[in-house]
């Protein structure tokens, strides 16, 4: 089938690119200074007692730092996956071949999804793994947590994706940031919202994360962390008071879907 | 003269336009063209900058949407893959997955292609042969000169043994011995009974091997036919005689197109082979003296230049 035969090629040459092999220097730099932050943090704790309360407080740290490394790689990966490609004449030469351009778009998501989810899973895992060796408790939500953080990549591979079907390389690249950066904002303002209840606020926060739910997953993947602890093991700067519905789950799958169809529509009717 | 569609109206054609248009926004890149290439031929297909050849091109290779009328590659549709599946293409401008080997490169478009993997073990060698790169087969395409790159390329358009190949620009970045293989490669194609449609603009190369040409302007056909009735209709006479006066001049001037006279030589381009006894008859009445008058073969320099001249006079 065309549309895998893409999805490796492009997982292969995702492999061959600087953006990857600097992501992958920074991640290994990342993990080795995370572990020796924990490190300190229980030599010291370990004397004081509250080193179980700590646990939660590292890993949710560790789990944002992958959010957002997570989500650089997607939109680096993808920003001009069709638009630098169609510059350089490389679609030139594989889009006249026998395969539609549905297999060639389908098959580059495919294959970046796949990275991205291998990467944003094992770096999650890894996080988890630092703290629950000097803190010996490991907590099974991580499995979950760490799929939302696949899934928020995702969302943002596909917005990336779609925008590379009609824009400038930089162009999307800078559209991709600033949706990020506004669900972000705004999510923060739906937690103050929350905490002040102030009922607006919460309700703009849900109609953006609704436009661009990378933030939803991100606080659903926290939030699934702090589930059952005390409201002293949460506080903290990534305590979740509003906690996003699980329904956002199936809406953020939905909404991939449905920005694939459209920049599959965009990307077959484009003059190359 | 143009190509007559009595024929069965798709059948036996490798490349057919109708009445092609392609705009972008407000400019005509494309304004009506109307195309036969017959199989079993290589054809050349010519005109000035900006004349929209390479658009013509990317609709006929399923890049670019046409605005109105139609294309036909092998009496199919450009987008269907039957007919992609029999095709060739070389881009004009194109840069290559540059991490791949040349080999690797080759079997991931004989991938692409649909070839199975025995096909492509066998089939690869084999173009690298044709292309002269097989000492380079493992070489990464990043390594390669813009030359060796356009050899590559030719390699992926001619892999799946393709009944018809578009090459477009094929040896601009070749050396005049790059050029002579290239110039084999696509008579060996005609050989196989393999279809080449060339978009150059090197006349000479294309009056090497060209079965047929259209010239094109403006997004329209200008001339088209078989190469050889094209350039034996201009038809050009160099005379050399003494004693030419001015009424000789012009009587010439009115049987031919065009008159050229310098220092006792003079160049008539006529319209028809039985000018030139008239012609002959001509200097003499005046008092010519005839030393010697001979035909020339026009070049496909000259008839370019001509009609696209006259065209753009328009």
């Amino acid at each position: 089938m065309k549309l895998l035969l893409m999805a490796r090629f492009t997982f292969r040459e995702a492999l061959h690119k600087r953006v990857v092999h600097g992501v992958g220097a920074l991640s290994v730099a990342f993990l080795v200074l995370y572990g020796f932050l924990v490190w300190l943090a229980y030599r010291q704790l370990g004397e004081m007692g509250p080193a179980q309360m700590m646990a939660l407080q590292f890993t949710l740290l560790g789990m944002n730092a992958v959010s957002g490394i997570g989500a650089l790689l997607a939109v680096f990966l993808s920003v001009g996956t069709i638009s630098s490609e169609v510059e350089a004449g490389t679609l030139h030469a594989i889009v006249p071949k026998p395969l539609s351009r549905r297999d060639v778009l389908w098959g580059k998501w495919l294959g970046y999804a796949a990275m991205l989810s291998v990467y944003v899973f094992l770096l999650s895992l890894a996080v988890s793994g630092i703290v629950a060796l000097f803190s010996g408790s490991w907590s099974v939500e991580t499995v979950p947590s760490a799929l939302l953080l696949v899934l928020q990549s995702l969302v943002l591979l596909s917005l990336s994706v779609l925008g590379t079907t009609f824009l400038p390389t930089v162009a999307n690249g800078v559209v991709v940031f600033g949706l990020y950066s506004v669900a972000m904002m705004s999510g923060f303002m739906e937690q103050l919202g929350s905490m002040i209840r102030n009922e607006a606020m919460v309700n703009v926060g849900i109609a953006v994360s609704l436009l661009v739910p990378s933030d939803a997953m991100g606080k659903l993947s926290s939030s699934l962390l702090q589930e059952g602890r005390s409201y002293v093991e949460r506080i903290g700067p990534f305590m979740v008071n509003s906690q996003p519905s699980m329904w956002m789950v199936a809406y953020a799958i939905l909404y991939v879907g449905v920005l694939l169809v459209v920049a599959q529509a965009i990307f077959s009717r484009r003059d190359l | 003269m143009t190509e007559g569609n009595n024929a069965s109206p798709w059948g036996d054609l490798a490349i057919e336009t109708r009445h092609l248009r392609k705009e972008f926004g407000h400019k005509v890149a494309v304004e009506d063209l109307t195309l036969s290439v017959p199989r079993g031929e290589i054809f050349g297909f010519l005109g000035p900058n900006g004349a929209g050849k390479t658009t013509a091109i990317k609709v006929l290779m399923g890049l670019v949407r046409a605005t109105s009328g139609s294309a036909r590659l092998l009496g199919l549709p450009p987008h269907d893959m039957r007919a992609k599946e029999r095709v060739g293409f070389l881009p004009e401008l194109f840069r290559f997955h540059e991490w791949l080997t040349a080999e690797q490169f080759l079997d991931f478009h004989g991938q692409l292609y649909g070839m199975a993997l025995e096909k492509r073990r066998g089939r690869i060698p084999e173009v690298l042969d044709l292309v002269g790169l097989r000492a380079e087969a493992k070489y990464l395409l990043r390594t390669f000169s813009k030359g060796m790159q356009q050899r590559i390329g030719l390699a992926q358009a001619i892999l799946n043994d393709p009944e018809v190949v578009l090459l477009d620009e094929p040896t601009s970045a070749l050396d005049p011995l790059g050029r002579r293989d290239v110039r084999d490669l696509m008579r060996y194609l005609k050989s196989q009974g393999r279809t080449v449609f060339l978009n150059s603009h090197l006349l000479s190369e294309v009056e090497m091997v060209c079965d047929r040409v259209a010239i094109i302007d403006r997004g329209r056909v200008i001339a088209t036919g078989a190469l050889q009735e094209l350039l034996a209709a201009a038809l050009e006479v160099e005379i050399e005689a003494g004693g030419v006066t001015p009424a000789a001049l012009e009587e010439l001037r009115g049987l031919s197109q065009s008159v050229e006279s310098l220092d006792g030589r003079i160049v008539v381009r006529l319209a028809d082979r039985e000018d030139i006894p008239a012609v002959a008859e001509a200097l003499m009445r005046h008092g010519g003296k005839l030393y010697s008058l001979g035909r020339r073969r026009g070049s496909l320099e000259d008839l370019f230049i001509r009609v696209v001249e006259r065209e753009e006079s328009k």
